[in-house]
């Protein structure tokens, strides 16, 4: 055992060489250029008589949105996860998902389009004539954050919603202030050694995991479930979780190939690790189908009609065959794969496996709320979905991956990655 | 007797180590000479030499643990579809058999039919079946219960309850040869090599 070979430092346990991200980077510039520059010629091409749809061109970018935004937030809540849990399995790739955590400023920026633009066309309750929808007005107290069903209300505060734009900055205010206080608590402790600080971190991931248990419940009432302001489920706050931390594992696993084979990650992620991620893949894949199942049976049995509409609109021609297929391929094939044991001992195979969950899981973003704005019209699936999808997910991954060389990409005082480090 | 007659004279050749350091180098020497019939016994468990032993990879309970699971699912969703009235040849061949059928309960006016209410019912007889089954194979694949084996018969291996490590190297494996397999243990500098008597 060479002591040149295994001891890290914050002075090399930088990504080795350097410049190797920088063709995965360029990909990911290309699909953001072609993807950002299509969303943008569509913005001016909707419309009725357009090339897309009104609706269709910002369930495209909401869904694109979500989906890479849950990502980069999954990412950081496995990091404050393993720094609760402890143990050897996740703590590798703390700082990779440290960095994550960080990036989700460039969301807050992306989701301005829908703000300025999209409010009425995804959100029903903040049109004009949702004033005269009584089991809407009874929920414009926090939808809105203010209350005026007696006076005149002239149109533009029937469409004056305060509400949503400052829940919009506190989540976002919210999950930044705890990726860089976690970040820089980490990188205190890389530079000390000093337990106390380590110790501080966890209490500090502990605060918020709940945190973003709490604005991802908020958010996800917001930003899907309010896209049918009549229907409401208490299990959209997990079911929001569980997409997001699913994504997020899924993601993981090419992204650990990748560094696996690089310094200086090369030393830490093992074979074992990609089973870790496997095992965490199939759990959630089986929370996903406990999920969905206990919502529609709750529903199923309560039989009330403003709740029952939901599952109606996934019930007509069309989409009832796009239901059948989403749980048959969120649920069923992915968990009889990953059931296998040594499927998940294969970092290729397991590769494969979350690349379709990833594919998946947009079709199932897309089942919230596609039904919810047109159900009545049947199954819609515009080809123009695919360019806000690349856009977004190509210019966070540019920007992601560029964050990645010249940092610490191991926490090298953490006791159990010396542990791991002495072991060879 | 017949059968007898065609056992090995013994059970096999057992060695005996100070430490799971020399169990392990044993073990992986025995498995490289090409044995494949032996066994490792420990006073406490030690996962690398329980690795170097058991072919986790072959283990065929975690296919009967599918089995059970899927079998668990079949019957509780067919069993409440029964019980309902569901699926005619059923409901005829326990009528012939038993003279017994199932009866539609009409439960707040939905159909009989209502697979979204089976399916906790179901979910929990996959569990309980996987789990009966898991515990069942995990009995039936180590051949338990099992209340003589040879090993036993060498004095010394009291001692695997408590400091000592053993190997043996069975008399069923294809290489086994009482003088060779006997040499080739002594050459591992254990503390004893015994017979094993059936």
């Amino acid at each position: 055992m060479s002591d040149e070979q295994t001891s890290l430092t914050i002075d090399n346990a930088q990504l080795q060489p350097a410049d190797d991200l920088a063709k995965p980077r360029q990909m990911a510039l290309i699909a953001a250029v072609i993807g950002l520059l299509a969303t943008a010629a569509g913005w001016f091409m909707k419309g009725p008589d357009g090339l897309v749809g009104e609706t269709e061109y910002f369930i495209a970018y909401l869904i694109g949105w979500i989906y890479w935004l849950g990502i980069a937030l999954g990412l950081f809540m496995i990091c404050m996860m393993t720094n609760l849990s402890g143990g050897r399995w996740g703590i590798q790739m703390h700082k990779v998902q440290q960095t994550a955590g960080r990036s989700v400023w460039v969301f807050a920026l992306l989701g301005l389009p829908i703000l300025v633009g999209g409010m009425q066309v995804l959100f029903p309750w903040t049109r004009p004539e949702a004033m005269n929808d009584l089991l809407i007005l009874e929920k414009t107290g926090y939808l809105k954050l203010w209350m005026d069903f007696e006076g005149p209300n002239p149109e533009w505060m029937a469409t004056f919603v305060p509400g949503f734009y400052i829940r919009y900055v506190i989540y976002f205010a919210l999950w930044l202030f705890f990726a860089h206080k976690i970040t820089s608590l980490s990188k205190k402790f890389d530079e000390t050694g000093d337990l106390m600080v380590r110790d501080k971190m966890q209490k500090w991931s502990a605060g918020g995991f709940l945190t973003f248990v709490m604005v991802a419940t908020f958010a996800g009432i917001d930003w899907l479930m309010s896209t049918d302001p009549h229907w409401f489920s208490s299990l959209y706050g997990p079911q929001m979780l569980v997409w997001q931390g699913l994504t997020a594992l899924c993601f993981s696993v090419p992204l650990m190939i990748f560094l696996s084979n690089r310094k200086p990650l090369d030393q830490l992620i093992r074979k074992t690790h990609f089973h870790d991620y496997g095992k965490l893949m199939l759990a959630l894949t089986m929370v996903w189908g406990y999920f969905t199942v206990s919502q529609f049976l709750i529903i199923w049995s309560g039989n009330l009609p403003e709740e029952v509409i939901w599952y109606a609109y996934r019930n007509t021609e069309g989409w009832k065959q796009y239901t059948v297929a989403v749980v048959f391929f969120s649920f069923f094939v992915p968990f009889l794969i990953l059931l296998q044991q040594r499927l998940k001992f294969k970092p290729k195979i397991l590769m494969n496996v979350a690349l379709f969950i990833l594919v998946v899981r947009w079709f199932d973003y897309y089942w919230q709320v596609a039904p919810n704005l047109f159900g009545d019209r049947g199954l819609t699936l515009h080809p123009f979905n695919i360019f806000p999808f690349v856009g977004i997910g190509g210019l966070w991954i540019w920007y992601f991956l560029g964050q990645l060389p010249g940092r610490v990409l191991v926490p090298v005082e953490e006791p159990v990655i010396k542990e791991a480090l002495a072991d060879g | 007797m017949a059968n007898q007659q065609e056992k090995p004279p013994i059970y096999g050749v057992m060695a005996e180590f100070l430490n799971p350091q020399e169990l392990y180098d044993a073990v992986k020497a025995a498995k490289s000479e090409g044995y494949d019939k032996l066994d490792a016994f420990m006073p406490y468990p030690v996962e690398e030499i329980s690795h170097e032993v058991v072919n986790h990879e072959h283990s065929v309970v975690s296919k009967i643990v599918f089995a059970g699971g899927l079998t668990g699912a079949a019957f509780g969703f067919l069993f409440q579809s029964w019980a309902m009235g569901y699926f005619e040849p059923l409901q005829n061949l326990t009528n012939t058999l038993f003279g017994y059928h199932g009866y539609g309960f009409n439960i707040g006016g939905r159909p009989y039919f209502s697979w979204p209410a089976f399916i906790p019912v179901t979910f929990e007889l996959t569990v309980l079946f996987g789990a009966f089954s898991a515990v069942i194979g995990m009995f039936v694949v180590n051949g338990l219960p099992q209340p003589y084996h040879p090993v036993f018969n060498v004095d010394s291996f009291d001692r695997a309850a408590d400091d000592r490590f053993f190997m043996v190297i069975e008399s069923a494996d294809p290489k086994f040869d009482q003088e060779g397999t006997r040499t080739f243990l002594e050459g591992l500098s254990p503390q004893e090599v015994t017979d094993v008597d059936w």
